[in-house]
């Protein structure tokens, strides 16, 4: 058939030639910028016609034009268009692509992005066009879980619930830069994945740099970098429509709208989504509303700027209680149970939920200084409100003995919120005794971020910088529902004691953190021929103050403490050699000192039991990598080895005069190690298959036995004994494989097919519980295998090019627990899980115009 | 060939992990998961006639003991372990006379009992006497008995019945003017209601300071037309206003559990602990040593701490002296092998609850095993 088609054609092509003389023949090759490599798909279309073909599998391409004066434009996805005059028969060699997206070369030198056979790290990167094939309704990290070292599960299952583990590494020690600009939280460092539902519509690529990284500013990246490029602005007018639908009510709709380069300088992109669901699991109703805005502006040929801003506003329901898998099985809902959810009059109402808002705000600034020396600078800011909902008062939200509750519709059932107000209204001067509230953790948040790039030689470049931080985290308790009762009493105010409360009011608890950061960096690069090679160094000072407003009279100087300053570093180095077009090798070393986080400064939540000499975290890390890169097949094989030493651990007792005092305890190291390799195949260039193994060897590294704490007499306060040595890390698959293949079955239509597989995951515990002797290791949780498939088809209506796309993930619907608490005795029947998403499903069009 | 070890494995692998969780489930359908129902049930006459108990009456508590597991059994069969019954049935103790014997007490008696005067000088020491010489006595056994008693300075001797009901009595017996002043033209009664009535009646006269829960056994004699005349018991006791005659039929509770297999006496009191039972245990506990932060995040949660290791933990060990601070304070008189179990709430990471099954023992709350 294929033949006969072929041969059909040519002989079209050889009836048509007989009819037309004044044609010539243009050959060439189509080039990916990033890495040089053939680009195959690639349009070439003589101007004004239809006549047209694709580059093939190695990126050459042949067109007969029509006239032997001709116009050829080169065009692909994410990239500007190329328009080629020739005349007469030419071969136009390579021709290499340039990004469509303005600012974005600029962009990739701040955020420290990777490059293919010259960083000596490991990398994987996704690119938006396959972010778009393979979101479907996952939650953001989720993108990533076919990458090695990557556990990533939706945890509770509410919309931006997600989290990701990098090497064993949960997101404290995994840093997360958003166009350069880190955005782990400044106190604990954690990443909340909330905080960027809709990025995932507005992002260029998203890199993952296992290890060390190639991150020039100071960065927690123990376990790695995720560095997501935005989109910028495109430099050509467009826009697309788009909407998707999914299982569970699941709605998204939005538009996207590109001004391209404009005569004045200026190119504008704006972009918004709206999505609506009910969630997979019960009770995690949401709605979202993201924005994305990006104004650029060419000043002279030297000065860029750019002016973006993204945010997503959410609401959801969370599943927040982790229940035994006996009372999921005991349940209806199954592995969808949720305690956490009822019925106020009618309306679904969570006991557990999250509301949360970040705009994040930044003007870039390029300036090309001289032919070898640029300067980029972000000024940025993000605003973050919201919080997490849950009650107080009295608890009226237990699923009760076998799930017969008075609280409860039914077995296991919703909440009966009514029977709550009820109760409350019952009481009437007394005030209510259960309340809804919300933990509010807003911030504020001003960085500048300048990164001076300067070639010293023609072989070496020398970049340094600043990065400087300031941080004002609002922590508060506000009533956000009375059910039904007319104030709440609390006392915790110490300025307003005996108060009442109403709906709006802060209570309970409502202090301050501060930090300010400051940052320098310097880093080295060597490039000549094969060899490429760095050394960098960065240190930071973290100054932490607490402000509690009320636990401290306002007369009381307690009320506000001294600024604490903690000084981290990082040295790092690497090289990589490409030993021929086809193989390189790679190395890279580094040790860091991370300060401590706030919690463990300011201990307890007061302003008098504070730490001030909280301990530094020490990473070393070493990893070597080789990669192999020829047309059909690139493959990469890493082995890396990563010692974390004296994570934070504190002791609080209490001093002979009554006050509590901290100790640090070192020694609470773990050496997390393993062997990661992926490979991308093309055996045709209709197929394309990729494959992933990661085997990880995470483990706590020695038991720190008769340790001794002294008071300041010197005197021995407890002897504290943890026995971890050899226990596995938990929260993370070990073992993780991945199988993928992308076939076009039809033209211009595509089916994926993707296999993950995730083993060796041990239940989650903390360290510092394990004080008794030969206890087992955590519950290993059962290896589960998931199957997701996708089918993409495009076709150009009007002035439209539509791409309509098809998922559905785990399609056997298989059950599986993916997030697990340790129990008594290590079980899986004492372990409080999560169970996976079963099967769940979306179908979308998008029209690009 | 590596390839393909790798590929069989991995396909292996696949395989294994189609259903991850079902070795747990197996192991979970394989633990029984009994149904647990709690009733209290008062037996009707429909059920004695199943039982075979053609009066409509238990002749002892053993009988019930003995009998309304199997009733339960067959009234319940979809109920498992955990389950509890209260049964309330209808016991039959009877008043009658089974014998009669008189009796002298003699000297060796009273020296053998350690009465060295040779009589007695007290209530009791009849009872004493009593038990001595007829250990195996049962209910209805009479003894008319002849003794030696010092009251008032003076030693006399004297006869008077007792009675073996659920302990030894003496009878209050009437003669020819009791009667008389009962209403009686001769020295019995022909009619049982009319004596019952009577008798109430009388022994207000003849007990005018008596306090509610004083009880007297009395014993009449019945006229019977073309018969020997009967000797009646009846009981009484005072309820502070008047006596009243103390049925023979007797309504009676006994509690069963289910223990996996069969319905068991047992009196276990189920409770579910409330806010207030944390706040005392909370204040009971918060400066003990060892118990001062778990105590006090008892008070701010309303439940236990049992998250391991954690410095709020509480140890099974720690729920027990909680507990036992907790029933003493909530039933202090409750007495030895009373069980009960508690069911609180607790936090292990999640809002859930547990249930610790205690029983009293020399006077102190332990965990039943």
């Amino acid at each position: 058939m294929k033949n006969i088609s072929k041969n059909l054609f040519f002989a079209i092509i050889m009836v048509c030639s007989t009819v037309s003389f004044a044609q010539s023949i243009v050959t060439g090759t189509t080039v990916d910028p990033d890495s040089n490599l053939p680009l195959p798909g690639v349009n070439v279309v003589e101007k004004g016609t239809k006549n047209g073909v694709s580059s093939d599998f190695d990126g050459k391409f042949t067109l007969q034009t029509s006239k032997t004066d001709a116009v050829i434009v080169v065009s692909y996805i994410g990239y500007l268009s190329k328009e080629i005059p020739v005349n007469g028969n030419v071969d136009l060699g390579k021709i290499v692509l340039e990004s469509s997206e303005f600012g974005l070369d600029e962009v990739q030198i701040i955020a420290s992005v990777a490059v293919d056979r010259k960083t000596p790290v490991a990398v994987s990167t996704i690119r938006s066009e396959e972010i778009e094939l393979k979101l479907g309704t996952q939650e953001f990290p989720e993108i990533l879980k076919s990458t090695p070292g990557v556990y990533a599960t939706k945890s509770g299952g509410g919309f931006g619930d997600g989290r990701i583990n990098l090497r064993g590494f949960e997101s404290d020690n995994v840093a997360v830069m958003i166009n350069g600009v880190p955005v782990n939280d400044m106190e604990n460092g954690a990443v909340y994945w909330s905080n960027w539902a809709g990025l995932a519509d507005v992002t260029s690529s998203m890199q993952v740099q296992r290890g060390l990284g190639a991150s020039k500013v100071a960065v927690p990246s123990i376990g790695g970098t995720i560095n997501i490029i935005s989109k910028t602005t495109d430099i050509e007018e467009g826009g697309s429509v788009g909407t998707s639908i999914g299982n569970d009510g699941y709605l998204k709709f939005g538009a996207t709208y590109s001004t391209g380069l404009m005569d004045n300088g200026f190119a504008a992109t704006v972009s918004a989504y709206k999505t609506d669901g009910n969630g997979y699991v019960d009770g995690t109703e949401f709605n979202a509303v993201s924005y994305f805005v990006n104004i650029s502006k060419q000043i002279g040929e030297d000065h860029k700027l750019a002016f973006t801003a993204f945010g997503a506003t959410q609401r959801h329901g969370q599943r927040q209680n982790r229940q035994l898998i006996s009372t999921y099985r005991a349940t209806d809902s199954g592995k969808r149970f949720n305690a956490d959810w009822g019925y106020k009059n009618g309306q679904v109402t969570h006991q557990e939920d999250n509301f949360y808002h970040k705009p994040q705000i930044s003007l870039n600034h390029y300036w090309d200084i001289s032919d070898k020396t640029t300067l980029s600078t972000v000024l940025y800011a993000s605003f973050g409100s919201g919080g997490g909902g849950g009650y107080s008062g009295t608890n009226k939200f237990g699923l009760g003995t076998d799930g017969v509750s008075d609280y409860r519709t039914g077995l296991y059932g919703p909440i009966d919120f009514d029977k709550i107000v009820d109760e409350n209204e019952a009481l009437g001067a007394y005030g209510s005794e259960t309340i809804l509230r919300a933990s509010r953790n807003d911030h504020n948040w001003y960085g500048l971020l300048s990164t001076l790039d300067t070639q010293i030689t023609e072989d070496i470049v020398l970049i340094g910088g600043v990065d400087l931080r300031t941080y004002k985290g609002i922590h508060f308790s506000e009533v956000t529902d009375l059910l039904g009762g007319q104030f709440y009493a609390d006392d915790a105010d110490v300025n307003n004691p005996n108060a009442t409360y109403k709906v709006g009011d802060k209570w309970s608890y409502y202090n301050d953190g501060l930090v300010n950061w400051l940052g320098v960096f310097g880093q080295l690069e060597y490039s000549k021929d094969d060899l490429s090679a760095f050394v960098s160094l960065s240190g930071s000072n973290t100054s932490y103050k607490r402000i509690d407003y009320f636990n401290y009279l306002d007369s009381d100087p307690d009320q506000e403490t001294d600024w604490y300053d903690f000084f981290g570093y990082m040295a790092k180095g690497g090289a990589n050699y490409n030993l021929t077009d086809n193989h390189n090798v790679f190395a890279n070393i580094g040790y860091f000192e991370k300060a401590a986080g706030f919690d463990g400064v300011f201990i307890g939540y007061d302003n008098e039991n504070i730490n001030p000499d909280a301990e530094n975290q020490k990473i070393f890390s070493m990893e070597l990598g080789y990669g192999y890169r020829s047309q059909k097949l690139s493959a990469n094989i890493n082995l890396y080895r990563t010692s974390w030493n004296d994570r934070t651990e504190t002791y609080t007792y209490t001093e002979s005069d009554g006050t509590n005092a901290t100790a640090n305890l070192l020694g609470v190291n773990a050496i997390h190690q393993g062997i990661e390799v992926d490979f991308t195949y093309r055996p045709t260039d209709k197929l394309r298959l990729t494959g992933m193994m990661s085997l990880g060897d995470w483990r706590w590294d020695n038991n720190l036995e008769g340790v001794e704490i002294y008071n300041e007499e010197q005197e021995l306060i407890q002897t504290v004994d943890l026995y971890i040595e050899d226990l596995h890390v938990g929260d993370a698959a070990q073992t993780t494989f991945a199988l993928g293949a992308n076939y076009e079955i039809m033209e211009n239509t595509n089916l994926m097919l993707d296999y993950n597989f995730y083993d060796n995951l041990y239940a989650n515990f903390d360290p510092s519980d394990r004080g008794t002797e030969g206890a087992p290791d955590a519950w290993k949780v059962p290896a589960y295998s998931l199957f997701d498939l996708g089918l993409s088809h495009n076709f150009d209506m009007g002035p439209f090019d539509v791409r309509l796309l098809g998922r559905m993930n785990n399609i056997f619907n298989v059950e599986y627990v993916s997030d697990a608490n340790d129990g008594t005795g290590s079980t899986s029947s004492t372990a409080l899980v999560y169970y996976g998403a079963g099967r769940t499903f979306s179908i979308g069009a998008k029209l690009n115009f | 060939m590596k390839k393909l070890v790798f590929l069989l494995v991995a396909v292996g692998a696949m395989f294994t992990s189609c259903d991850p969780m079902e070795d747990i489930y197996n192991d979970l359908d394989s633990v029984d998961n009994p149904i647990v129902g709690s009733v209290e049930y008062t037996l009707v006459d429909d059920d004695y006639d199943a039982l075979g108990l053609t009066y409509g009456t238990f002749d002892s508590d053993d009988q019930a003991k003995e009998l309304i597991p199997g009733f339960l059994s067959d009234t319940y069969p979809i109920w498992g372990k955990g389950s509890s019954a209260f049964v309330t049935y209808d016991l039959y103790k009877s008043n009658s006379i089974k014998s009669t014997t008189a009796y002298t007490v003699t000297e060796d008696d009273y020296a053998t009992l350690g009465f060295s005067y040779g009589n007695f000088d007290s209530d009791g020491d009849m009872t004493t006497l009593l038990m001595y010489k007829y250990p195996d006595a049962v209910r209805g056994d009479l003894v008319e008995l002849t003794y030696l008693y010092y009251a008032s300075g003076s030693t006399t001797e004297v006869t008077n019945s007792f009675v073996m009901l659920d302990s030894w009595e003496m009878i209050l017996e009437f003669a020819y003017d009791d009667y008389i002043a009962m209403d009686q033209s001769y020295a019995n009664f022909s009619n049982e209601d009319v004596a019952e009535f009577n008798i109430s009646i009388y022994l207000k006269s003849l007990y005018p300071y008596a306090m509610e829960g004083d009880s007297v056994v009395t014993m009449y004699e019945l006229y019977v037309s073309g018969a020997d005349n009967e000797m009646n018991l009846v009981p009484y006791t005072f309820d502070g206003t008047s006596w009243n005659a103390v049925s023979s039929v007797i309504s009676s509770t006994l509690q069963f559990g289910h223990d996996g297999t069969t319905w068991v006496p047992d009196n276990t009191i189920t409770y579910t602990l409330v806010s207030a039972d944390y706040t005392y245990m909370s204040s009971q506990l918060s400066s003990v040593s060892g118990y001062e932060t778990p105590a006090s995040s008892m008070g701010n949660y309303g439940n236990f701490d049992r998250r391991e290791g954690n410095s709020a933990y509480w140890s099974l060990e720690m729920i027990e002296t909680a507990m036992g601070i907790l029933l003493d304070y909530n039933d202090p008189t409750a007495a030895d092998d009373q069980k009960y179990l508690m069911t609180y709430d607790i936090y292990n990471g999640s809002n859930t609850t547990e249930s610790m099954s205690l029983i009293k023992t020399d006077g102190v709350w332990v965990i039943n095993e």
